[in-house]
């Protein structure tokens, strides 16, 4: 990383370790969260042997590994965005000679990076206390693919999601409607293509699975041949379509936005 | 260095209603002028005094000088650029101060706020060592770099705020009241910071404040602007000159003298003895004074402006019936 980058991700740990308890507090909800998803599907394969095309290894490697991976994703800080814009403090960022772009996602790196390192941990501690079997990881340069599409796709939207304080004031809620659908039908809770074949292919036409179902399931070797390369071709849609936008409504937001105060 | 034509910002300002879906789809907005059609240039290394009421626009004129905010008409350039580009070697040679907001990092020490901005603004490891160095030493701060920030008096706070602004030796600097609620002796500080920096670095700047003051002491050229439109744009010396009404005249007597014997000069504004002050209308200044040296016992005399504050007051007084600073 250049060395302005860097120091952004040096600082953003030390404002992390500011705020130590509220990280662990966090990284302990996420890690009940998956010991949750853990037992739920660990007792439906109590009595079968398999769930769609799912046998009880590959469930729980799609469970562990999707986990691991959206924490990466979706890790950000773009949701303090929102109230820099509306009380100002974002000036301090626009006044600087570097990207905004790039800044924040020096952050959002720093973020994904923290994360994970926990969630690799407690990966870990799920594997050795409940001797876990998950499948090694399979496809790699797909996987590679797939996944860094989902981290520009999420980080797009998420950026998306703080100018509309440019607009109003009220961001909470368009920020919890997404995380709402993430948890639905992004595929944190079970593979998305146990559900009926129409849904899961509308939902491919949506950027919700390309966010980490898809990648997860490179790395567990479900690749659908048939359809790998359509799916690539539409999350590369994705991502440039939302980087676009997101361009666009930041330019639009600092044109028309009055920036409050003093 | 700064050239303005013509400027206008009007401000939309968004009126809320009930429900999110109409405040997105169907919004509505008031409109509010904060500039009407004001023009200035500004050379380089001036430092210029710019003050007015509040509400008359100064932030909203720097806030547009520094790239911020949109212009709704008009030319404005900077460095022969266009602020609001914010191209990169623009950004890099200015600095916007402001006493009511800050920059620095809350929950770190001003020592982790300097690496970032060191690092963002590409100052090599000497020239950072140097700066640091100069800035600390002019607001006698040194030991305060290494302090949360969160844990830093106000005063305390903006002298950080000046070391973490300046560190990139920007060329041209915006002030907005960069003494708001500090004391006496940080006031001076922070003064006496801004004339020594500029008279090192020979930076263009603007300054606003309501204590009047800084702008007394530290500029040469005055720029009031009242309701979005300037209503003067010259030397602080003429103004003073032209708007003066009194002057106070301080005579610090040898002995007791009675009431009427003052009287007869004129009524004391203040007398506590040895001294006493009288306030002499201008043109009458020539003969009290020779009236005072007739006929009062004194060892020293000495002729006062106004206060600064005064004189604005009687600026506004003439050209809006309005007596605000
Ligand atoms: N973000 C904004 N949205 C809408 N109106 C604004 C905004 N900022 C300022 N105004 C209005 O524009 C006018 C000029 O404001 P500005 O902040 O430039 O004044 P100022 O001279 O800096 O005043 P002060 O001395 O109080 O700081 C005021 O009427 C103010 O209410
Ligand atoms: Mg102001």
């Amino acid at each position: 990383m250049p060395t302005p980058y860097l120091q952004i991700f040096k600082t953003t740990v030390k404002e992390y370790s500011a705020y130590r308890l509220n990280f662990v507090l966090w990284r302990l909800r996420m890690f009940l969260n998956l010991l949750l998803n853990f037992f739920l599907w660990t007792a439906v394969f109590d009595k079968r042997l398999s769930f769609g095309a799912y046998s009880k290894d590959s469930m729980i490697s799609y469970i562990l590994y999707a986990s691991l991976i959206s924490t990466f994703v979706m890790g950000s800080r773009t949701a303090e965005i929102g109230a820099f814009i509306n009380d100002g403090t974002i000036i301090n960022i626009l006044l600087k000679p570097i990207s905004f772009f790039k800044y924040y996602f020096a952050r959002d790196l720093t973020d994904k990076v923290m994360n994970i390192v926990f969630a690799l941990l407690e990966l870990g501690l799920v594997l050795w206390l409940f001797k876990a079997t998950i499948i090694l990881p399979q496809q790699p340069f797909l996987f590679f693919l797939f996944f860094v599409n989902g981290i520009f796709i999420a980080f797009f939207i998420n950026l998306l999601l703080s100018f509309i304080g440019f607009w109003t004031p009220e961001i909470w809620a368009p920020r919890f409607l997404f995380t709402m659908l993430v948890f639905f039908i992004s595929g944190s809770y079970f593979p998305l293509n146990i559900l009926p074949s129409v849904i899961y292919h509308l939902l491919l036409i949506t950027p919700f699975p390309y966010l980490f179902y898809l990648p997860t399931q490179m790395l567990i070797g479900h690749v659908d041949w048939r359809l790998v390369y359509l799916q690539f071709a539409i999350s590369c849609v994705w991502v440039f379509l939302l980087y676009g936008v997101a361009m666009s409504v930041w330019k639009r937001g600092n044109k028309t936005f009055s920036f409050w105060g003093r | 260095m700064i050239t303005v034509k013509n400027l206008t910002k009007i401000y939309q300002v968004h009126t809320r209603q009930k429900n999110f879906f109409l405040d997105v789809f169907a919004r509505q907005y008031k409109e509010i002028h904060a500039l009407n059609n004001i023009s200035f240039d500004i050379g380089e290394d001036e430092l210029v005094g710019f003050i007015g009421p509040n509400g008359a626009g100064k932030t909203t004129t720097l806030k547009i000088l520094s790239g911020i905010l949109y212009p709704t008409s008009g030319m404005v350039s900077v460095m022969n650029t266009t602020p609001f580009e914010k191209n990169i070697r623009f950004l890099k040679q200015i600095a916007f101060v402001m006493g009511q907001r800050n920059q620095l990092i809350w929950d770190l020490s001003t020592r982790d706020s300097l690496q970032l901005q060191k690092t963002i603004y590409e100052i090599n490891d000497e020239d950072f060592k140097k700066n640091v160095g100069e800035l600390t030493e002019l607001l006698d701060a040194n030991d305060l770099l290494d302090k949360p920030v969160k844990t830093l008096s106000l005063g305390q706070r903006m002298k950080m705020e000046l070391v973490v602004g300046l560190l990139h030796r920007p060329k041209i600097i915006f002030f907005d009241e960069p003494t708001i609620g500090l004391d006496i002796f940080s006031q001076e500080a922070i003064r006496n910071f801004i004339k020594s920096y500029q008279s090192e670095t020979k930076a263009t700047i603007i300054l606003t404040s309501h204590y009047l003051e800084d702008v007394k002491r530290l500029a040469k050229r005055l720029i009031i602007i009242h309701n979005g439109s300037i209503v003067y744009d010259g030397s602080l010396s003429n103004i003073v000159e032209q708007y003066t009404v009194e002057k106070r005249v301080v005579v610090t007597l040898d002995k007791m003298v009675n009431d009427t014997e003052l009287r007869g000069i004129g009524v004391p504004y203040t007398l506590s003895y040895p001294k006493v002050t009288f306030l002499i209308k201008k043109g009458f200044l020539p003969e009290k004074i020779k009236h005072i040296t007739q006929s009062l016992p004194f060892s020293d005399l000495t002729v006062e402006d106004e206060s600064i504050e005064e004189i604005i007051k009687t600026f506004f007084k003439e050209h809006h019936g309005s007596s605000h600073t």
